[in-house]
């Protein structure tokens, strides 16, 4: 199941209304902090599509800047994240259509300079490191819907709804989407760590 | 106890966090009990876990904020302007119709008494006439309705064109709407024509006039 809780930095959405809002009257300060707020998911989430450092730093950046040129459109009953993720996702699959290219293994030697290693990237052990570079490739070998679904459901934690917003199209796709890219990494995974079970930790032995 | 083919298909609404808590509990048993089932559910819920909280990938640099800013700064400072002249357009608008209204309806009543004026080069003179004789509540009220009306209107319609490309298109044409709802009326009356509208207030007129042997000849009212 999505294990995951809202990270301490993000913002609740009572503060992240009063933000825009001041941001729509042209306080640049509340831009900033809805910047800080949300850049680093924007980043993580392009760059699953993208494998250019510097094209996923100008995506994220128009983003942002459709977002603000926007704003007046935006409805306070949407999170923000969902919209910057929306208009991210056109804007990535525009430049994938203009490239005619799938995104491929990130090069991420281009960007080690501005990695920043969280602790629990430190405190990874062998198998846990193994497991987490197999299901990365996996990942990538899905369609970008796949990866778009994956990404938004278990990254960011929206619901099959939320999700269907911000891809544009039903619930019930998404979960068919969500079912098949399980599916696929599966296929991808299983024969591969057949062999590491036990030592993965992933199985109880007495089970 | 479910089978292994019921179990692998609540999978994805487990997964989903979607199932309810009686299946999710017959769903446990089952794949504590049965290998197969429970290594495709553990394999499935790392992965989820990987993707979720594996911080991999692309990060923004330090200046990063500041590009975007920068990038926003002057198409949104340009937006934030005009919303400020457009609220204040309308505000203004406004305000310049709400003193239109308020000459026109309020400030006729309590007018000073001689209403001799110019209206569009016209002198106007009610000064010959006696006032107490005629009527004067019904001549002041008419004369003095139309002169300050137009003129109410007029400086309506002026302040609404200093606005420029600012101004409410929509209080622009009810001030004009209303300048030609006057101009219907009002100009024909001076001009000697018989204006429909306002037949029983002239008939009362010409009557009280014809009591005082005033009308059919100088009537004292006189339009240059």
């Amino acid at each position: 199941m999505r294990g995951m809780s809202d990270p301490p930095g993000r913002l609740g959405h009572d503060e992240e209304r009063v933000l825009i809002e001041r941001a729509k009257r042209g306080c640049e300060d509340a831009a900033r902090r809805l910047v800080d707020a949300h850049k680093d998911r924007l980043f993580a989430f392009v760059g699953r599509f993208i494998r250019d450092y510097h094209e996923v730093e100008d995506i994220c950046q128009e983003a942002f800047r459709r977002a603000f040129a926007n704003l007046d459109r935006f409805s306070a009953e949407y999170r923000f994240s969902t919209w910057l993720f929306t208009i991210g996702y056109r804007l990535c699959l525009n430049l994938l259509r203009r490239k005619q290219a799938v995104s491929g293994e990130l090069d991420f030697a281009t960007v080690a300079s501005s990695q920043v290693e969280g602790p629990d990237e430190v405190a990874d052990s062998e198998e846990a490191a193994r497991l987490k570079i197999l299901v990365w490739q996996a990942v990538e070998g899905l369609t970008e819907t796949q990866k778009a679904s994956v990404m938004l459901f278990y990254r960011e934690g929206l619901s099959c709804q939320e999700i269907g917003g911000v891809l544009h199209m039903p619930t019930a796709t998404v979960k068919s989407h969500l079912h098949r890219a399980r599916q696929r990494l599966k296929e991808k995974l299983e024969p591969v760590l057949a062999e590491d079970w036990s030592r993965l930790g992933l199985l109880s032995d007495s089970a | 106890m479910i089978e292994c083919g019921q179990a692998n298909h609540l999978f994805d609404a487990y997964l989903n966090g979607e199932l309810s808590p009686s299946l999710t509990a017959e769903l446990h048993a089952h794949v504590i009990s049965c290998r197969p089932c429970g290594q495709e559910l553990s394999l499935l819920e790392a992965c989820g876990d990987v993707i979720a909280t594996d911080r991999i990938g692309p990060r923004p640099g330090e200046d990063f904020t500041g590009q975007v800013l920068a990038a926003s700064r002057s198409e949104w400072t340009e937006r934030v302007r005009l919303d400020r002249w457009r609220t204040f357009s309308l505000w203004a608008g406004a305000g310049v119709a709400a003193a239109a209204a308020l000459m026109l309806f309020i400030l006729p009543l309590s007018a000073p008494g001689n209403p001799d004026t110019l209206v569009q080069g016209m002198r106007v003179s009610v000064g010959e006439i006696d006032a107490e004789k005629v009527g004067e509540p019904l001549v002041r009220r008419m004369m003095l309705q139309t002169i300050l009306a137009k003129e109410a209107l007029r400086r309506g319609a002026g302040a609404v064109g200093e606005l420029g490309e600012f101004c409410v298109s929509e209080v622009y044409s009810a001030l004009q709407r209303g300048l030609s709802e006057v101009d219907s009326w009002g100009l024909p009356y001076f001009q000697g024509a018989d204006p429909s509208f306002a037949e029983t207030p002239l008939q009362d007129l010409l009557r009280i006039l014809e009591d005082h042997q005033l009308a059919g000849g100088d009537d004292g009212l006189e339009f240059m």
